[in-house]
This record gives C-alpha cells, structure tokens and sequence, in this order.
C-alpha cells in the first residue's frame, strides 16, 4: 500500500465511524475530527515552517463566532456564509497577527509570545462583547447544517462534518509532502540559504501562517455548526493550549501524527468526569511537559523509527539535464561602487570598489575581520549597506533583499556549508532548481522533477554523487557538502558568482576538483567569480585578479604576481618586523 | 482634584504591582533569554500560600514570608529539573513553562478546587492622603511593591551578585571562562524570579479573588510591559507606570475590556517605535 495512504488510512476510518455511530459518539468523533483537522494546520505552520503559534485557537475562535453569528442570522443560507465567514476572518485575523510579528522579523520566540499575548487578549474581546458574542453564556441554539431550504438529517450534517475534515486533512497532508511543505521545512532549518537561493522567506511564512488561519477559521465554523454552541472558551488561551499540547505529543513534523493525537486525548478529555477530568488534564499536562525535555520531535516520531524503514522509502526525485543557456550570459557583470558598512562606532568597510564584468576568477584575500564575509553579506543583501551602490548587469541592485538579489543573478555559496542534512542530495538540488523561478503556487502544483543546468552536472559529476542521489545530504563528508552546496549555487543559475572560501575543510584532491570547476565555469560558462579565499597555492593556481582587503578598505589590486610582489601586502600578512628580518 | 488624587494613587498602585510582577518575568527574559509563561502561576502558588497560612490562622507576614519561601522553592526545582535542560533552544524552553503552567493550574485546581478563595485584609479601612481617603492596604502594597523592585535593581546595579548576574547575561560562555558559574547564577535569578511572582501573588491576595488561573490577569500586562522594555531590567519601572496609567484611565473612561485593548495598542505601537530596545533580532 501507498505510505501516504497507510499513513492517513485511520483518517476516513474515524469519519466513517462517526457517520455510522449513533448521534452521542458520532458526534463526539466528528468534534474531534475537525479539532484534528485545526491541529494538523497548527502542524504545518509550526511542525513544517517553524512559526511557534500560541493562539491558534484566535483563528479557530473567529471562524467559530463568524458560523454561529451568520447561522443564526443570515437566514436560510447562513450555513454556507457562515462557512465562507469563518474562512475569510480567519485568513485576515491570521494576515493581521504576521502583519505585527512575521513582518516585522520577530524571532520565533517573541513571535510565539506576540501570539500569546493576543490570544488572552481574544478571550476577553469575546466574553466582554456581548451584542455580538453573547459574552461569557456565548449563542446557542445555532441552526444544523442546512443549504436554503435543504434541511439535513443529523447523521447526514456529521456527514458533511466528517467529510469536510477529511478533505482538508488530506489537503494538509498533501501540501506538507509537495515541494511546497517541504520548501518549508527548509525554511525552518536554514533562513540564509533559502533567501540564497531566492526563495522569498517573508512572504512564504506570512503566506503559510495566514493559509493555516483560513483552514482554522473554516473549521471553526464546521465545529460550531456541528456542536451548535459557541463560547469564549474556543477562542482562548486553554484552547490554543489544547493544539499546541496535541500537536507536540502527534508530533508536530507530521500532520497524521496531531490528527491522531487529537483524536485521542480528546476522547479521553470527554469521557472521563469531575476529578477524573482534572486528573487526566493534569497527566495530559505532565506528559506534554515530559515530551518537551524527552522526545522533543514527538511520540509518532518515536514510533516511525521503530517502524521498518522499507516502510517509509526516500522520494525518488527525478533529476534531468536542463539545456545549455544559450547565447551567452547577459552581460554587464557586477560594478562596486564606494559600499560602505557601519556597525555603530565600528567601521567595517569603507570605500569598496570591485569590478567582476569580465569572466575569469577574482580571488578576494585580507587577513581575518578586513572585512571579506562582510562584504559578501553586504553585497548579497544580508547586511545593509550605510554608503554606496552596486549594479547588476546594469541595473541598479543596491539595497534589495537577498532573494531579489538571487532572483537578478547573483549566486552565493557561504563559507559554512549550509546544505539541508536531512533532506536528499535530489532533494536539495531540486529545491536550490525552483527558488529563483517558483513562487507558493508554483512549488504546490510542482512534481518531484527538475532539470539540472550542465554546470551543476559538472560539479555533479566531478564529486561522484551521481549514485548517491537519494542518499540523506547530512551524510556528506565536510568537503562533499561543500561541492553539494556550490552544485545548489550553480542550479540557482547566474551571472555572478560569488563564494566564501569554497575549500575550507577540503582534501587536496576536493580543492584540485574545486579549481577545475571553477576554471570550466570562467571558460566555458563565462562567469565572472568572486572567491574569498586564504590558501595560496588555490589562489596561484586559480586567480586572474586579486584584491587584497585591510581594515575594511580596498589595500591593492591587481594580478597575483603583482600582488605577490607587492611589500606593502606582505608586510600586512607576515607583520613588518617579520618582512624586514627575512 | 480629589478625584485626580485618587485616580494618580490608583495608578501608582497598579503600576507597583504590575512592575514587581515584570520585574520577576524580565529578570528570566532578560538574562537568561527563557521566556517563562508559567510565571502566572508561579503569582497563582504565592496568592495560594498566603490561603493556606490564613486558614491556619497565622498573621499576614507570614503569608508573606511562606509564598516568597514555597515561590523560590518551585522556581529552583523548576530551574533544575526542566529550564536547565533546555538553554540550547529557546523554543522548547517556551513550551517546557507553556507546559508547566498547565501542571500547576491544574495541580491547584485539584488540591483547593475552582472556586474564589478570599484572604482577609489584614489593614481595614483607609487613610487619608493629601485629604483624599484611601484603602491603607493599598497604600502598603504600594510602598512595599516598589521597595522591592528598587533593591532588586539597586543589587543587580551595585552588588558582586548583580555583576556576576549581568556578566552572564552578557555573554555565559566568557564568564564562564572568568571563573563565574552560569549554572548557578542561572539557578539564583530563576528562583529569584519566580519567588518575586510569589511576592507579588500574597501581596494582591487580600484584594482579589484567588483562583487557580488568577495569575493569568496579571501576566497579561506583565508580558506588554516586558515586551514594550525589552531585554533590560530598568526600563520595567517606566513601561510599568506607562501601561498601568494608560489601564487605569480608560477603564475610569470607558469600560475594562476597552483598557485591555488599549494597552495591548500601546504596546504595539511602543514595539514599532522603540524597535531596537523591543524584541526584535538584528538579524
């Protein structure tokens, strides 16, 4: 059987359990049906992209209060209005919290905290606004599911319920597997490199965090179309406690693992009592603390990994050669202009000039804090620059974000190799293929193919990876995650080329392989290369300019025999009194 | 103008409470970058000790005493047996307390049930300021409120602790290397802060309802006013006064939820304006 039907197969089970159950448990297992539904989108946001969403259960809540009100007042369509309602300030409600936090680069922690905060805030909006609320009692008495005069039996309104929840956990599922959901997960693991590889990391948070507040805003409505109650409670903090707590015991990396938790500790919630309740809640509470310090990743998690792992095989990504860009590279290169850089007091370039509008390599060398990764950041929209301007291929590029950047041709390689450990070499190949030319759409509708251009087939090819495509990337050596991450830089296409130091950690052999590529790519591919590098013999061996950095400022230029011979520059590397006695 | 008096000691008195309420939260945000959403709870247990002791009959300062002893108590089993495990992310440590204040809300709910306990005033009646009446108790919550959040800024200014406090805020692993334990500076400010939540728990009890999600109310506010300082302690005093003002008046105004709403307003808009001093990351 498929393992993405296997997986999700108690789904429809527990849906065709609550059509057939009588009206008291049926329509308990639909409640917890479309609670697991809010949950696995709490899942995505927070498991998948890394958003830590606290208050959830605003967009929930909204969505629940917008179905009650339109179900009791807008007559005999209300349902469905209703339905639309929820989903639609569900969406804006989420779209206005990243508007404060997402946008604003909050990191994930104050974000969560943000989040809290307005949750606590909801609750008493809710339970103070009583014309439309109805305060702390709520609205009761809210009409069953009904399309104008087409009234639905109670078995066919948990119908309706039920199978709502397994589209849309289906839905989640599905996203989260596509290269969008797992674009995402990179996201969560590795901000710069996305942002390098011209994803653009704002708009795919904000994009999903208010995608989830649609789904949650939906089934709010479809619970309180289904319970025919609403109250302050749903909207609140112990509510948005409950999707936290399900989602990290399901394990919030999947979307089956907080459906199933759901489902679970919900029915334990409910059939239990008084002080049995309170008890229950307290080792529901207990075993949420005990998985955060024990088994962070959750207990589904857990479980997979007892599982066999034929089970659960790689994804067969489907690399293909992609033809030759022809007619050459567009052309104008990249022109430094003065860039200056302040931190404060501190000054951490000055005055940088740097022309890389023919092909060949530049090689940029200067002693430690002179101001080399600096300029890379710089350059390639990490860091704002306080003084200057930059032009790419002619047009004006000074002061874009780092995707934009990617998306006008510049490639960057960091200095640390940041490749996704635990992702394929495909994988990581594919996702570095779709950055510069997919947006959330695209990588939804987008299948596990990509064509490769012939540069990275070379590097490819150089460092012998070619059998070990579906091998996880985290199982590189050093050196290879390196070549991996120069093919990814390559994949992204440009006109550009900028990498710091690309044989830090390398054999001689890998920094031969390195050279080899870097001269194909000059030669054959006329790029125009930025290399930040220290050792020397790869410099002579590479180099058709150098450029010595100190102190922030440009200190000489020129080729490597000139440089060579330059006293000033030695004098710098090896100290004055040290030039002077040799 | 009397009503102008009573309305300014009505603010001080917030702003008092509110400020030794964040300064517990800041110290732990601050210092040690955990953010602690169990410290409501930890004012919950406070509030709670001080019902215990005045079930037994025993006078209110030893209320006092007790929830400060059982607060510093929880915060440094609290520090050992989960903060401690979990420097190294700040996400897991966020829903390690998330997690915590479940367990403590729900512990209380068990042991005292769910229902309003009330603790009596131990200072009936009211004295006269500038000619205004006003309630005494208020008045020593007041003073013994700010006294507090005085010494513990004046120790973490001027004291060795307080140097060795801010070394490892600063940096941990230099101070480390200095000869400065971080475990244990850790461990101190922990049960530092979450004995001040306890305080601050007994000194409120005989003017509210104690009830297990009581602490909530107050760490609502108390997380604004940290939010609007950011990671230094001082300014608390200030973002104190500020929202508990801001609070204050419009409920006079208006009506209670209309306050709720304006401080969260005012705190936002303190966090666009102030960017640099609020959360936010360089990067």
């Amino acid at each position: 059987m498929n393992p993405f039907v296997r997986k999700l197969l108690p789904v429809p089970l527990a849906a065709a359990a609550a059509v057939l159950a009588g009206p008291w448990a049926g329509g308990l297992l639909a409640q917890f049906l479309v609670l697991g539904t809010v949950t696995a989108a709490l899942a995505l946001t927070w498991g998948i992209a890394g958003i830590l969403n606290l208050g959830h259960s605003v967009t929930f809540g909204v969505g629940a209060y917008a179905g009650a009100w339109f179900g009791l007042h807008a007559g005999a369509y209300g349902s469905l209005a209703g339905l639309g309602a929820g989903a639609l300030l569900g969406g804006v409600m989420a779209r206005l919290i990243a508007a404060v936090g997402l946008r604003r680069r909050l990191d994930a922690v104050s974000f969560a905290l943000v989040t809290f905060v307005v949750a606590l805030a909801a609750e008493q909006v809710a339970g103070r606004w009583t014309g439309v609320t109805g305060g702390f009692n709520g609205l009761t008495d809210i009409p069953r599911f009904h399309i104008g005069a087409l009234s639905f039996t109670p078995t066919a309104a948990r119908g309706v319920t039920a199978g709502l929840a397994v589209l849309v956990i289906v839905l989640l599922a599905s996203l989260a597997r596509r290269p969008y959901g797992v674009a995402l997960a990179a996201v969560r693991n590795n901000e710069r490199r996305m942002a390098a590889l011209g994803y653009d990391v704002g708009a795919a948070k904000t994009g999903v965090f208010t995608l989830t507040g649609v789904v949650a805003g939906l089934m709010g409505a479809v619970y309180v179309l289904q319970v025919q109650f609403v109250s302050p409670s749903l909207i609140g903090l112990v509510m948005g406690t409950n999707f936290v707590v399900w989602a990290m015991l399901g394990s919030r990396r999947t979307i089956w693992g907080p459906v199933l938790a759901t489902l679970v500790v919900s029915a334990g919630a409910n059939l239990l009592a008084d002080t049995a309740l309170d008890s229950w809640l307290l080792v529901t509470g207990a075993a949420f603390v005990a998985a955060v310090v024990l088994v962070p990743d959750g207990v589904a998690v857990v479980v997979r990994r007892r599982l066999p792992a034929r089970w659960f095989p790689p994804r067969q990504v489907k690399l293909g050669a992609a033809a030759p860009s022809t007619g050459g590279r567009a052309g104008g290169g990249l022109v430094v202009r003065s860039i200056g850089c302040r931190f404060g007091p501190f000054t951490a370039l000055r005055g940088v000039d740097l022309d890389l509008t023919e092909p060949g390599v530049h090689c940029l060398i200067g002693p430690n804090g002179a101001g080399k990764s600096t300029l890379l950041d710089v350059l390639t929209g990490f860091t704002p620059a306080t003084d200057g301007a930059w032009r790419l291929d002619g047009q004006d590029v000074t002061g874009r974000p780092p995707w934009e950047l990617t998306r006008s041709g510049l490639g960057r390689k960091f200095q640390a190799p940041s490749v996704a450990g635990s992702l394929t070499l495909a994988e990581n190949l594919a996702l570095a293929r779709w950055g510069r030319t997919h947006g959330a759409l695209a990588l939804v509708r987008q299948r596990w193919t990509a064509d490769l251009p012939p540069e990275a087939w070379f590097v490819l090819d150089a460092a012998g990876f070619a059998d070990r495509m579906d091998t996880p990337a985290g199982s590189l050596s050093h050196g290879e995650q390196q070549l991996l991450e120069l093919a990814m830089t390559l994949t992204a296409g440009c006109d550009v080329l900028l990498l710091d130091e690309p044989t830090a950690g390398m054999t001689r052999s890998e920094t031969e392989q390195v050279a080899e590529v870097l001269r194909g790519l000059v030669h054959d591919h006329g790029l125009p290369v930025l290399v930040v590098e220290h050792d020397m013999a790869f410099i002579r061996s590479v180099a058709d300019r150098v450029t010595v950095l100190r102190g922030g400022e440009v200190m000489a230029s020129g080729t490597v025999a000139e440089i060579e011979s330059n006293s000033e520059v030695s004098a710098v590397y090896v100290g004055r009194a040290a030039g002077g006695r040799s | 103008m009397d009503q102008t008096i009573a309305l300014t000691l009505g603010v001080l008195s917030s702003a008092a409470v509110l400020a030794l309420t964040a300064v517990g939260l800041s110290l732990s945000f601050g210092l040690m970058r955990i953010i602690n959403l169990a410290h409501g709870e930890f004012l919950t247990i406070g509030a709670y000790g001080s019902v215990v002791t005045a079930d037994h009959g025993l006078p209110w300062a030893v209320g006092l005493a007790a929830a400060a002893a059982v607060g510093l108590g929880v915060g440094a089993l609290t520090e050992v047996l989960l903060i401690r495990r979990l420097y190294r992310s700040p996400e897991l440590s966020i829903l390690a307390t998330f997690g915590l204040s479940i367990v403590v809300r729900q512990l209380i709910q068990l042991g005292f049930g769910k229902d309003y306990r009330m603790v009596a005033n131990p200072l009936p009646g009211a004295t006269k300021v500038l000619g205004v009446p006003f309630p005494t108790y208020q008045l020593l919550l007041t003073g013994f409120a700010l006294a507090i959040v005085v010494s513990v800024l004046a120790v973490l200014r001027f004291t060795s602790l307080g140097l060795r406090v801010r070394a490892v805020a600063g940096d941990a692993a230099l101070s480390e290397t200095l000869g400065v334990r971080c475990t244990r500076v850790n461990l101190v400010v922990f049960a530092t802060s979450a004995g001040l939540a306890a305080i601050a728990g007994a000194l409120v009890a005989p003017v509210t309802n104690v009830q297990p999600d009581m602490g909530l109310d107050y760490v609502f506010t108390a997380f604004l006013v940290v939010i609007v300082a950011g990671r230094r302690v001082a300014p608390v005093l200030i973002a104190a006064l500020g929202l508990a003002a801001v609070q204050n008046l419009t409920t006079f105004w208006t009506d209670p939820l209309l306050a709720r709403l304006a401080v969260l307003l005012l705190a936002f808009l303190a966090v666009q304006v102030r960017p640099s001093a609020s959360l936010r990351v360089a990067s």
